[in-house]
């Protein structure tokens, strides 16, 4: 911190008479100003004598603007006195400049300064993303109601009139230093809030990067996949692939964790990173009741944080053109086959994955006719709260599926489009996962 | 959501659920539903025709209550869904641990059986 300069004292009276009436009133009649130039002068002497403690900025630190140079310095020394650092400046672009490049915590300044007037200078400082928490006191002779509301409107913290009261001055510096400090914690707390989301939202990144990265690969053959994955926060509860098991058989998966967010997803990365490796013990990956069985007793929810997930695993074995699959509690797929009126929902029965220790599930089957697509998808899909307040129902999410161009690519991307459209908002209550196979 | 209390002093507990059993809803009524399920270790009845929709958290409290109960050989009944309601409870499997039922007499009497 710089040194205060020591103000130097006044040396003849006459000069120090003219400063005395201009800073302490010059207005009274000759009795009363005798008398208030008694007290002032002796509030001068007092004012002027070297402060007893330090001139250190151990309570803060303040910019003095004031082309009166008497007067500052006056202030300086009540201001020194009580403990606080004190600078100056005579001009307002220059004290602006100062307060940008120093670490003052409260700023004194004159309404009335030559050049750049103190209500400018104020109005410049709010402006100013640097200047704008630094707290100003604005200091003036001039009186009048109609200034001291425009100096508040302007931004200042308060306002001093001339000639001021030192107890008055101390009192209001104390209150804007308080304000100031609560001001600097307050900013030094969003300052740890920020930081600590950046963190956060960095790493939700990072996790959602992950779960991307896990998810499957379009191919082209033998037949065609395309997907969609939408969560609804950050990170999803959903999540799905597929992969060759040997070079008959295709496995095919969709899980949804109850819930969504990070505790959702965990357990999702976790389920599919195990069928993805065929880690379940004693599980023949071919047949998905077996896979839906031992998922089942490798995550029961009470080991999960009470979370369970749903789970549609189907195996497609290209030999036979068969589809073998099974379900946790999970929606049906949809099968549309060339020509039928209406979809197969390829449905079976079976509890929540995690629900229940042992409980049961079946494989269904069906066959797979060249031509054929097949939709797998969550639930988000199709719970959707439509603007008349009933619920869309699966099967008008058959029907718009079926609505899709039987001779063009599956375009799933105006699948999303009449879901959002649906919902009137492109925020999903829930994810939404949704794999398309065209065979 | 709403939880409404028809019955906590018999021989069973009867409540009505009314509302959207979504992550909101189920937020508002988890820990009374709880209370008054799972916690009494008797019977509870459900009475769920006023609920308009269920998702995967609603389940989940079901499916948590009818544990707790089933571990005392209690048993969890939902009375009369709504027929979208139904399906997501059928399609969950939850039928194998609840009683889904439109009668309260023969639900009653399935959980004594």
């Amino acid at each position: 911190m710089e040194p205060s300069p020591e103000p130097k004292r006044v040396s003849s009276a006459g000069s120090r008479r003219a400063h005395l009436d201009k800073v302490f009133g010059t207005t009274e009649a000759a009795p009363a100003r005798r008398l208030r130039s008694a007290v002032g002068r002796q509030l001068f002497e007092y004012v002027l004598e070297k402060p007893s403690g330090t001139e250190t900025a151990s309570r803060g630190r303040i910019l003095i603007v004031d082309h009166d140079r008497l007067s500052r310095e006056i202030l300086a020394r009540n201001l020194q006195r009580e403990g606080y650092g004190v600078e100056f400046e005579e001009e307002g672009t220059r004290a602006l400049e100062r307060l940008r490049e120093g670490n003052f915590d409260l700023a004194l300044w004159e309404v009335e300064l030559p050049g750049l007037s103190g209500l400018e200078m104020l109005k410049r400082a709010r402006n100013d993303a640097v200047l704008l928490h630094i707290p100003v006191v604005l200091l003036s002779e001039v009186k009048d109601a109609e200034t001291v509301i425009r100096c508040i409107e302007a931004g200042a913290d308060d306002y001093l009139p001339k000639p001021f009261n030192p107890a008055l001055l101390k009192a209001r510096i104390r209150a804007s230093m308080e304000r100031k400090n609560l001001r600097d914690q307050e900013q030094r707390l969003l300052g740890r809030i920020k930081a600590y989301q950046e963190r956060i939202s960095g790493e939700l990144a990072d996790a959602t990067t992950y779960l991307m990265s896990l998810l499957p690969e379009r191919l082209r053959e033998p037949f065609t996949t395309d997907w969609r994955f939408i969560p609804s926060s950050e990170l999803g509860g959903d999540t799905f692939g597929y992969h060759w098991i040997d070079e008959d058989h295709f496995a095919l998966y969709l899980l949804d964790v109850c819930g969504h967010g990070v505790g959702a997803a965990l357990l999702s990365v976790t389920a599919l990173n195990v069928i993805r490796s065929h880690a379940l013990s004693g599980a023949d990956f071919r047949n998905p009741s077996e896979v839906l069985r031992a998922a089942n007793q490798v995550f029961p929810m009470e080991r999960q944080n009470n979370r369970y997930f749903t789970l549609w695993y189907g195996v497609y074995r290209r030999s036979t053109r068969t589809l073998t699959y099974g379900s946790g509690g999970h929606p049906p797929a949809l099968l549309f086959e060339p020509g039928a009126a209406a979809p197969k929902k390829l449905a079976a029965r079976g509890m929540m994955v995690g629900g229940m220790p042992n409980s049961r599930y079946t494989s269904q089957a069906c066959e797979i006719a060249a031509g054929s697509r097949l939709f797998l998808f969550c639930d988000g899909v199709y719970e959707i709260t439509l603007p008349e307040g009933r619920m869309y129902t699966l099967d008008e999410f058959a029907g718009l599926l079926g609505k899709l161009p039987a001779d063009a690519p599956v375009d799933l991307d105006a699948v999303v489009a009449q879901i959002y459209e649906l919902r009137g908002s492109r925020e999903l209550e829930d994810d939404l996962s949704l794999i398309a196979i065209q065979f | 959501m709403e939880l409404k209390v028809i019955n906590a002093e018999g021989p069973y507990t009867h409540i009505a659920l009314s509302g959207k059993l979504d992550v909101l809803g189920v937020g508002e009524i988890e820990n009374k539903f709880i209370g008054y399920t799972a916690a009494r270790k008797k019977n509870a009845l459900v009475d769920i025709s006023g609920v308009t929709f269920m998702g995967s958290m609603g389940l989940r409290i079901f499916l948590s209550a009818a544990r707790s109960l089933h571990l005392e050989k209690k048993s969890l009944i939902l009375l009369n869904p709504q027929p979208l309601v139904k399906e997501v409870l059928e399609t969950s499997g939850i039928g194998d641990t609840v009683i889904i039922e439109h009668d309260a007499e023969s639900a009653l009497n399935k959980a004594k059986a």
